[in-house]
This record gives C-alpha cells, structure tokens and sequence, in this order.
C-alpha cells in the first residue's frame, strides 16, 4: 500500500509536471528549457513506468479541456459578424501551439509501442479534441456564415484578409474532420451542408435577376463575368473538389435553368454573323454539362449552305472552274475561320462545315446550281490552269498555295477516280503543248498525288514526267548528230501510260519534208532501242508554217495533216478534192473534216459550201489577220466535249474493272459470303473513290459468276463462294 | 570527450555547431549537434521544441536522472556512431563499441530515453 502510493505520487507529480508544460505551451505562454526537457523525462517516466491509457486518458482530458474553455470563453461572447474572424485566429493560434507541441507528441508516439494501430496517434489527438469539443457544436453555424461571406464577397470586392479567413477555415474543417473522421465526416458535416447552402443562394438569386429586361446578350456577358469571378474567389479558399461542385452548382442555376430562354436569339445572331455576340454565348453555352450545341450547329450550317450555293450558283464562262474552286475556297477560309475564332475551333462544328461542303460537291446539288461541269473536273481544270501560267514570279509559293487549295478541295469530291482521269489528260496536255511554266511544282504536286491518290496512280504520272525529260535529251542529241533541215523536237510517250490510244491515229502520207526526217529520227531511235515499236500520233504533232506570199509575215500553227493539205498550194493555187487525196491517201471523211477546219480558218476557200469529194479549192489570196501568230486548231469546241464524254466512259469501264478487282479479292479472303454482306463491304472499299451504287456492284457479280470465278451456293441462292 | 574550441563560441545562440549536455553530477559534455540529433532522436526532439535558445544563451540540456559515466558513454557511443558512417563509406571495417557491464542497465535506460 505504502509503496503503491508513493508510486502514484511520484505518478501525479510526473503527470503535473507535463500538464504544467502543455497548457502553457497551448495558452501561447513560453516554456523554460529546463522545464521543457524534464516533460520529456515525464513521458518518459509515464510511457514505460505506467500502463498506457493513463498518459493517453490524461493528455486527451487537457486538450479538451483547453478547447471547451475557448469556445465558452471567446466564441460565445463575440457576436455573429466577428465569429469568423475570431474563429479563424483562434484555430491559426491552436495550431501554432500543436505544432509547438509536436516533438512531446512525437515523442509519445514513438515509445508507444502498443496504442499505436489500435487507438490512433497522439498527435491526431490535438485535432479530435478541436472537432468534437468545439468545432461539431458550431459547424451549422459557421458553414453558414461562410457562405454568406463568400457572397457578399463575390458581389462586392474581394478583400485580402477575407480571404484569408475564410480559407482558414475551410482547411480547419478539412483537418479537424479528416483526421479524425476520415473522409466521411468531413464530407458529411462541412462538404454536403455547404454545397446545398451554396446551391440554395445560387438558385434565389438567379431566380430575382431581370433576365427579360435585361435581353439575352447582356445576361451572357453578365453570367460570364459571374461565373469567372466566383471561380476566382472560391479556389482561392477551397480545395479543388469543392470548386468544381460550387461551380456545377452555379452552372446549374444561372446557365443550364436559363439556356432555352438564351437560345431564343440565336437563329438571328447567326444569321446576322454577330460574331462577339457568337463567341460569347458559344463560352456560355460550353459551361453547361452533356450540351452539344444543336441549335447552334443547325444554325451554322444552314449559314455555311445558304452562302456556299450562293457563291457557287450560275457560274459562267470559260473559266467557270477557276472562279467555282476560288469561290469555294474564300466560302471555306471564312467559315472556317469563324469556327477557329468563335466557336473555339471545335471539332464538331468542322464536322458540320465538312458535311455542307461534301453535300455541295455532288451530282445533284451542282446540277441545281447550274454548273456545267462535275467538281471533280473542276478541281483539275484549276490545277491545270495554275500550272499553266506563266506570269508567276516564284514556283515555290505557286505550289503551295496550290497545294493548300488541293488539300482543302479534294476531300469533298466524291469521285476522285474522275478527277485522276482528268488530271492526268490535262498534265499530259500541258506536256506535249509545252505550256508547262516550270517542272518542280509538276513533280511536287505529283508527290503530293501519290499520297491522296495511292502510288500506282502516282507512278503513271511521274513516268510522263520521266518521258518528258528522256524526250528532250533525244531531241537535242538527234538534231545535234543529224542533218535536218527543219527545226526538230520529238516526243516520245510510253503507251499505256499517257492518255493517248495509238488506235485512232491518222494514216496518210506525210509531205516529203517530215517523211524524210521520220525515217532519219526512226532509224536513230531503234538503234538505241531495237525492240521498241514507234506509232506516229500527227493529230498532236504542231507544225509552224512560215507563210510569206502576203504583204505581212504569218507564223501558222497547225497539225501535220493540215500542214501537208497547205502545202499542196506551195506550187499551184487551185486543187480538187481528190487531187488531194492521191497525195495524202487517206480516208474521205477525215480529209473532209479536216480541210473544212483550213476553209474555216479563212487560209482556203471552198466552192461548195460544205466540203465534199465534189469540191475545189483555192488558196485564198486576200488573207488577212490581225495576228501575226495563228493558231489552227485540230478540234473544235464540240469535240472538246465530246472527249469529255470520252473521259467519263472511259472512268466508268475502269469502275467496273476496278468492282470486279475488289469483289474477287473480298471473296478469296472470306471463301464464302452472303448477298448483303458482300454489297456492303465492297461499297466500304470504294468509298471517297466513288460511289458505287448496289445495282452496279450485282451487275459484275453476275458477270463474275458467268467468268467462273465465283457461283452460287446450291442451296442458298443469297449465298457465293469463291472458286479457286 | 572534449574538444580544444572554446566553449562560448560553439554553443551560443541557435545556430551553434555543438550541444553542451550535463549530466546529474553536474559533468559537461560537448557534443556536435549535428550527430546528437541524428542519433538521438530525443535529444532532436527536444531542440526541436518551442524554447529555442537566443543569442547569448547557451545550448545545453540537463538530464537530471543520468549519471555522468553513463552520459560520457552516450556521448562516445553517439561520436562512434558518426565514425562509422565514415569508416562505412571508405569500405572498412567498424571496430566494436564496447560497454562495461556495470553500466549496461543504466545504459540501456538511458538509450530508451533517449531513443539511441
């Protein structure tokens, strides 16, 4: 018993001793060294020579007792308006001291050895005395306050020392409540009673703002401007997860409650292109959650059709293809500038625009707008005419814009097959006439091909430009090692790669002249190359005739068949029609079309109005032209388009090769298919080249099944199998 | 152990390069107060707390309830402890700590104090 007590005073004395140290280092009041160190001998003592509650019991009993003095004490006499700010010193206070406390803490926990896991560290001790003694009696109360600081705030300036207040106590609610609580107190009694307050002010508020007077444009800036000022504010004092649910919460009650009432104007806006009003209900309306913009893309896009059809519609003359593409490419920079400026260059607003221009390229919509031309046709006209031109100073800049317009263009055309086949007649033109300006944007743009086109495209097109050069080096080197006479260029062009048939070529007998240098370049040629077989095309061979029997000088432009007509008049003025054709020996149609051209051209004159066997004529004497330089077409304007028409057989028969290609290479992958199935997967591979209609893809079906390389199944005739 | 630096100089103020710690006889050690703190935590502890010392004061701590032989063994314990580290890094081997028995049990009590 005696020594029992002793040891309980000693127990006591020990215990007094570290109660003396805490309190006054709580109440802010300084701690000698020597006392500070014989606290650490009282835990000490305490800790190993007691069991372990007693320290635990006696340290929690003070830090609760310390906590309930201060909120009878100070909190209670201040009055509402002071209550945060004396709160939030009284919790910056309390935690100084903890922290100032910490190591007799520390020390506690470290030569706890049993309570740790169970009962939880002393050092959260300091915290749940906080919580549960003062901040749990008053939290309705203060988030309430906070809340109204926070308004009163939003509304009028924003003050520093506010700030700072209220930020300290959030965090005091963080602390207190999730050290000891864990997250589920915390988000109970401070998260959950603030939100609701928070969304109930927000939700009244709203509901007293004016919004008809007010008109729609104004309350967008006006929700604007509010909704980024509390933004400010409140990260400034919570965390994260909050400002986003205070935010939801004001999204909620000022933007989505008001949207339909906001879109009200918005068919005019964009009708009107009121852009600073746009791009402010555009910010507006990305506030608000699972919102696609429908009104304002269905708006957008009848903006970009209504324009686009107008800019395109009607489009006349000869080149109607460089004003359609420029058209449609100024239409393209506005609006996709606007969707860049405005509406925050959002994808899904490029998706509409793509889809009205796509819309406008096809068939029909062109035929409404009264364009004579497919836009695939266009887009190689107008690559044509660029590279054309020769006033352009600089060839690096003429490809790219080029380029960009390509880029921009191509993708809406729908059949890119038609376009190739165009593009291809057109370069080989400008090839042969020699009206290229400059090779390097011809090979990039070919470069350029290869990737939107595929490469055996490609490859057909740099193999022109490969002839092309070979066809110089020949020239020079034959006019250098050969006597001619006449000044000489040849071309010579793979066959099968350009677009030329040597089957309709014209066969007549040459002048002397060009026989004599045919025979020399022939015998030149095949000795460099003995296995190839050379096909004169005259029909695309220009002669220039010096004619000099007039009082001016004439330089003429013509094929070699119409050349050796006008040369029969070399030596006699007059010759009937078949006098003509013992010397060129021709066909009587051709050699009638042909004079008919050199009637036209005014240099003969026929004595029956139309040219027949049964005609004479004569070489006009009183020719007289304003020009010096006179071009002789072979063709005229209706055979142009009747090798339009050409063009688009031609494209139709390789559609059909090109089905039938595809339709045998899905059926030897998949060995057997059904109707349906197999319609829809060679439509998916032909897709952007063209369309290809269900009809057309039975239609070589058919013809497959006929050629033996598929058949039908025996027993279900909506099935085919490939046969190997 | 003791060193030739004046006293005054080291321990005075904050930021002093030694701690003086008296045992109950009333025996002075000096310690470098990097290596106390590093091998008793206590002892950091206890610098650590709110009485840090100004200018003029000096950094000493008194331990009322060790003896001054079982604090020198602290003190030499503590000072072989920052040896080692060294010998450690250059790849040689520690010597042995030796601890007279008789003081063993202070010892012991003494390091559970003051967690070395």
């Amino acid at each position: 018993m005696y020594s029992g007590n002793l040891e309980m005073a000693v127990r006591d004395a020990k215990w007094r001793q570290l109660e003396l140290v805490i309190n006054n280092i709580l109440n802010s009041k300084s701690v000698s060294l020597p006392n500070w160190l014989q606290s650490f001998e009282s835990i000490y003592h305490l800790s190993v020579q007691e069991d372990e509650d007693f320290l635990r019991k006696k340290v929690i009993v003070t830090l609760e007792r310390f906590v309930k003095q201060l909120s009878k004490g100070h909190l209670s006499s201040t009055s509402l308006e002071t209550l945060l700010s004396t709160y939030s010193t009284l919790w910056c206070q309390y935690r100084e001291n903890c922290n100032c406390m910490r190591p007799l803490l520390l020390y506690m926990d470290n030569l706890d050895v049993n309570g740790k896991t169970a009962l939880g560290s002393f050092q959260k001790l300091e915290l749940k005395a906080w919580q549960t003694e003062l901040l749990q009696p008053m939290a309705a109360d203060i988030v309430r306050l906070l809340i109204s600081k926070i308004l009163t705030n939003q509304r009028d300036e924003i003050d520093n020392t506010s700030i700072q207040i209220m930020r300290e106590v959030g965090f005091s609610f963080e602390r207190a409540f999730q050290i000891s609580g864990g997250n589920q107190a915390y988000r109970e009694n401070f998260e959950m009673p603030f939100l609701e307050g928070m969304s109930e002010c927000y939700r009244k508020e709203s509901s007293e703002i004016k919004v008809e007077e007010l008109g729609a444009v104004k309350y967008v800036e006006k929700a604007l401007a509010m909704i980024q000022a509390n933004i400010d504010l409140t990260s400034r004092i919570l965390n994260e997860g909050l400002v986003e649910e205070v935010k939801s919460a004001f999204v909620q009650h000022y933007f989505t409650d008001k949207k339909d009432w906001v879109l009200s104007e918005c068919d005019q806006m964009v009708a009107e292109e009121r852009n600073n009003e746009l791009e402010s209900l555009y910010k507006f309306l990305k506030y608000i959650p699972n919102y696609d913009f429908e009104e304002l893309k269905s708006n957008f896009k009848n903006l970009v059709e209504k324009n686009l059809i107008a800019s395109i519609t009607n489009l006349k003359g000869q080149d109607v293809h460089m004003k359609f593409i420029n058209n449609l490419l100024e239409c393209h920079i506005k609006y996709r500038n606007m969707i860049r400026e405005i509406f925050d260059d959002d994808n899904s607003f490029v998706t509409v625009l793509d889809k009205v221009f796509v819309r406008a390229m096809k068939k029909n919509t062109m035929k409404e707008a009264n364009i004579p031309l497919t836009s695939a046709e266009m887009l190689a006209r107008y690559c044509d005419s660029i590279l054309r031109e020769k006033d352009m100073p600089d060839n690096i800049k003429v490809f790219q814009e080029l380029s960009y317009s390509f880029k921009t263009v191509f993708p809406y055309i729908y059949e890119s097959d038609v376009f190739e086949k165009f593009y291809a007649q057109l370069m080989s033109g400008r090839l042969i006439q020699n009206s290229v300006r400059s090779m390097e944007p011809e090979e990039e743009m070919v470069k350029l091909l290869q990737q939107e086109c595929g490469s055996e495209y490609a490859k057909k097109l740099t193999t022109m430009l490969t002839d092309n050069k070979l066809s110089s080096d020949l020239t020079n080197e034959f006019t250098q090692t050969n006597v001619i006479g006449i000044k000489f260029t040849i071309k010579v062009s793979t066959n099968a790669v350009w677009p030329m048939s040597d089957k309709n070529v014209l066969k007549f007998t040459p002048p002397n002249v060009i026989e004599n240098v045919m025979h020399q370049f022939e015998k030149f040629y095949l000795r460099k190359h003995n296995d190839h077989k050379l096909t004169w095309m005259h029909h695309f061979s220009p002669c220039e005739l010096w004619i000099n029997i007039y009082e001016k000088r004439y330089i003429a432009t013509m094929n070699t068949f119409l050349l050796a007509i006008l040369l029969l008049f070399q030596d006699r003025d007059q010759i009937s029609f078949n006098e003509v054709n013992t010397f060129l020996n021709t066909d009587e149609n051709t050699l009638a079309r042909h004079v008919a051209i050199l009637v036209d051209s005014k240099f003969l004159k026929s004595d029956t109005k139309e040219v027949s066997a049964a005609s004479t004529f004569k070489f006009n004497a009183g020719y007289k032209n304003k020009k010096t330089i006179v071009i002789i077409p072979a063709a005229s304007k209706r055979v142009t388009l009747k090798e339009n028409s050409k063009i688009i057989k031609t494209v139709e028969a390789d559609r059909k090769g090109f089905l039938q290609t595809v339709i045998v290479r899905v059926m030897k992958k998949q060995k057997e298919m059904c109707h349906n199935d197999l319609i829809a997967e060679v439509i998916s591979k032909t897709e952007g080249r063209f369309s290809a209609s269900a009809s057309m893809i039975k239609k070589e079906i058919e013809s497959l099944i006929e050629r033996e390389y598929l058949s039908r199944k025996p027993d279900n005739k909506n099935v085919y199998l490939y046969i190997a | 152990m003791s060193h030739s630096e004046p006293i005054e100089k080291n321990c005075v103020g904050p930021d002093a390069e030694y701690v003086k710690l008296i045992s109950s006889d009333q025996k002075e050690f000096l310690v470098k107060r990097t290596h106390a703190e590093t091998y008793s935590k206590t002892i950091k502890q206890i610098l650590s707390g709110p009485t840090n010392c100004s200018e003029g004061e000096t950094n000493q701590i008194e331990f009322s309830q060790i003896s001054s032989k079982v604090l020198e063994i602290i003190c030499n314990y503590i000072e072989y402890k920052a040896q080692c580290e060294i010998i450690m890094e250059k790849g040689e081997e520690i010597p042995e700590f030796d601890i007279p028995l008789e003081e063993a049990t202070d010892v012991m009590m003494a390091a559970s104090f003051l967690q070395c």
